[in-house]
């Protein structure tokens, strides 16, 4: 039984002739957390500011459990806001901070069930120890975890936040996305994570929307997307490394990829009406690409870039042509720079793009679950 | 490019002693990573280095001469900040001529000097753009140029690569390794980031209240927490800590006695010689595995299942074990219910004790 909680049909927004929103659509579950992926400037704040009120769309349709709210004050929508620069009240106590909205008329609640919930907002947050000191006397992350605690504290139809850990540093960042994803498991709270951050919305998120430019270019579960992505863009959002992304051309009914031995035919993609001449983008998964240190039939040379070891592995980037793919061994020795690599691609695993736009270009004779979402 | 030497170096703000009795020889070309949470003192350590900040007591030495009284223009170093401080009215290039302007130095060896940093930096061809209209990582690496131009001994990074966006900073991370490889330059680097520290360290430095906790290869601080501060600081995710009682029949789970612990019985030995009732057991999650074939005893136990995301292609699983928490990282086709068997590889278990010092 899921109910939608949000449901946000074709939004638009423009500030002056620049478009930061165009054709938004995004439906949200009870009890689910929707992570809003995009990097800095893709529209994430404009549509939250859309949906808790503070921007007046100029088309487009917001319900909230059912009832439109497209014109309806921030005030009474019941949503809950917690941007990254907390605005906590520097004269309150951290208690007093919590509590300041349930002491609002809209909100107003007996003082018995005030202390119930803030001392219960508090634990959840792991600030209870803290609930008597003024909010300049603690640290940036505990007012992060504040600022959460007076938005969760009022228990909103839908939680809304908006790159709220990314001022933090990693290892409290990382405490907090375990403590989000803790209480929406406990209270089944409602919300939308927005951030820059890969890893860290898919430590949150029970689904992704994918934001570029304004555009919702995909939304899905992690292994959806993983399985069907809609576009060049959602190959480069996502993952950690992202998605290799190589040049390639249709040549005499074959796709080769800049700098790799091996072209294949059309057929072996399913893609036989692409035409002789044509530029693509062709994406692999790092995970699905095979990677050895030492020559082997099928491999194609590659010379090793650079390092990034990460403790209990490390990342390589290999170039080939004018291709680069990262990817992450489980070699931990020291590798140098420009020693040779063999790569091997299945073509059975690669993702297809149109070039220069990046659409997805699917498989011929079949209707991809995500079909259509890009165009 | 010098090798330094820090000797007993010690900074008093009034009460509050930020670097505490630190001492450490930074070797010619070596790339160190002051690591640490907020407050460890480990910008304070760099600023000291620049001459930004002087010292309570202690020495700080360049090839062996005293340069602790010196003011930051009399010592031979290169500072690049988290935020980017260039001349926006100026061209890329002059920005990183202006240290070699300053000095006097003849045309055209700054010409050549200039070529030689574009190439090891790759900005040739954003030379004589204005620095305001550049991306910040591309600012960054102009920074970095204007900083290695005049060949310091030391080249001090304060968090330079924080300012960049996450989706550039894998790759500048990348390549300011391979930078600092080609020029051979003395670099300390400060950071909060373990991933950063892993990634360009030749040498990590964990700080924790003004002191040195740790100090080696980053693989060395990875495998060999020396003790659980650096045990929860080092990796991602953090690695797991569960409470352990140290009873008659052995060491076991402190919520719930019947899950047993493998542990040589000298460390045991040792554990009640030292008068210890508890330790904790630290595993990182990407070492737990999944069991559910194997007949349940030491180190494998049931647990039942909290939660579960897909990460990539792991699956990230919490458990709950006798009552504590249990992260494992798992493929993503692993085979987990409801109530699942989770093996703790004895080979990968660490011991701290209730202080955390590490015991095993």
């Amino acid at each position: 039984m899921s109910k939608a909680v949000l449901d946000v049909r074709g939004l638009k927004k423009g500030f002056g002739a620049k478009f930061a929103l165009d054709r938004i659509d995004i439906s949200v579950v009870e009890g689910e957390v929707l992570g809003l992926l995009g990097p800095t400037g893709a529209g994430k704040t404009t549509t939250l500011r859309c949906i808790s009120g503070l921007h007046k769309p100029d088309a487009g349709t917001i319900r909230l459990a059912g009832s439109d709210v497209t014109h309806v004050s921030p005030m009474v929508r019941d949503i809950a806001v917690v941007f990254e620069g907390f605005n906590l009240l520097p004269t309150l106590s951290v208690y007093e901070n919590i509590a300041f909205p349930l002491r609002s008329p809209l909100y107003r609640v007996p003082e018995a069930e005030l202390r119930e919930r803030v001392t219960r907002a508090a634990e959840d947050l792991r600030i209870s120890h803290l609930l008597d000191r003024s909010t300049d006397q603690i640290s940036g992350g505990e007012r992060q975890r504040v600022a959460v605690a007076r938005a969760l504290v009022r228990r909103p139809k839908l939680f809304l936040l908006d790159e709220p850990l990314s001022s933090l540093d990693l290892k409290l960042r990382e405490a907090l996305e375990n403590e989000l994803r803790d209480m929406h498991r406990r209270r089944g709270q409602t919300l939308i994570y927005a951030s820059h951050d890969f890893l860290s919305t898919a430590a949150v998120a029970s689904r992704i929307a994918v934001i570029d430019k304004g555009r919702l270019l995909q939304t899905g579960k992690l292994a959806e997307i993983y399985a069907d992505p809609a576009h060049r863009r959602v190959g480069e959002l996502v993952g950690s490394p992202s998605m290799a992304l190589l040049e390639a051309k249709i040549r005499d009914r074959t796709l080769s990829i800049d700098g790799y031995s091996k072209a294949w035919p059309l057929s072996a993609l399913r893609l036989e009406s692409l035409a002789n001449g044509t530029d693509v983008t062709v994406g692999f998964w790092p995970e699905d690409i095979d990677l050895v240190m030492t020559e082997a039939p099928d491999f194609s040379p590659t010379t090793l870039w650079a390092t990034d070891f990460r403790g209990r592995d490390q990342a390589v980037e290999v170039h080939f042509g004018a291709n680069r793919v990262r990817k992450v061994i489980s070699i931990r020795t020291d590798l140098a720079r420009g020693q040779s690599c063999f790569v091997r691609l299945d073509p059975a695993k690669a993702f297809v793009f149109a070039s220069p736009n990046g659409d997805r270009l699917r498989p011929e004779g079949r209707r991809g679950p995500g079909n259509g979402v890009a165009s | 490019m010098a090798t330094v030497d820090l000797e007993n170096l010690t900074v008093r703000f009034g009460e509050v002693t930020a670097v505490n009795g630190f001492t450490m020889t930074l070797h010619q070309g070596e790339f160190i990573v002051l690591l640490g949470p907020s407050g460890c003192g480990k910008t304070t350590t760099l600023r000291c280095i620049a001459g930004l900040q002087q010292s309570t007591s202690g020495e700080i030495r360049f090839d062996g001469k005293p340069v602790t009284r010196l003011t930051p223009a009399e010592r031979n170093i290169g500072m690049v900040f988290q935020f980017v401080s260039l001349y926006p009215h100026l061209t890329a290039r002059q920005n990183i001529a202006f240290p070699l302007r300053a000095r006097g130095v003849p045309r055209p060896e700054i010409a050549a000097k200039i070529d030689s940093v574009a190439k090891v930096f790759m900005i040739g061809d954003i030379l004589d753009q204005y620095v305001v209209g550049l991306p910040p990582g591309a600012r960054q690496k102009v920074s970095l140029a204007r900083a290695v131009v005049r060949e310091p001994d030391v080249l001090l990074l304060d968090e330079p690569l924080s300012g960049v966006e996450e989706q550039y900073r894998e790759e500048m991370r990348w390549e300011l390794r391979q930078f600092q490889k080609e020029l051979g330059i003395t670099t300390v680097h400060v950071t909060h980031d373990q991933r950063e520290a892993m990634s360009l360290a030749d040498r990590v430095v964990l700080m924790r209240d003004g002191k040195i906790v740790q100090s080696g290869p980053p693989a060395t601080l990875f495998d060999n927490p020396a003790d659980r501060f650096a045990a929860s600081f080092i990796g991602s995710p953090s690695m797991n800590f569960l409470t352990l009682k140290i009873a008659a029949g052995g060491l076991g789970v402190a919520s719930d006695q019947s899950l047993g612990v493998s542990a040589p019985q000298e460390a045991i030995d040792r554990f009640r010689a030292q008068g210890l009732n508890e330790v904790i057991l630290g595993i990182r999650p990407h070492l737990v595995e999944l069991a559910n074939e194997a007949p349940i005893g030491q180190n494998v136990w049931p647990a039942q299942l909290v939660d579960a995301v897909l990460v990539g292609r792991n699956l990230q699983a919490e458990f709950a074990v006798g009552g504590q928490t249990i992260k494992a990282e798992l493929p993503s086709d692993a085979a987990i219910g409801p109530t699942s068997v989770l093996r703790l590889p004895p080979e990968h278990c660490f011991f701290f004790g209730p202080d955390g010092s590490r015991v095993g």
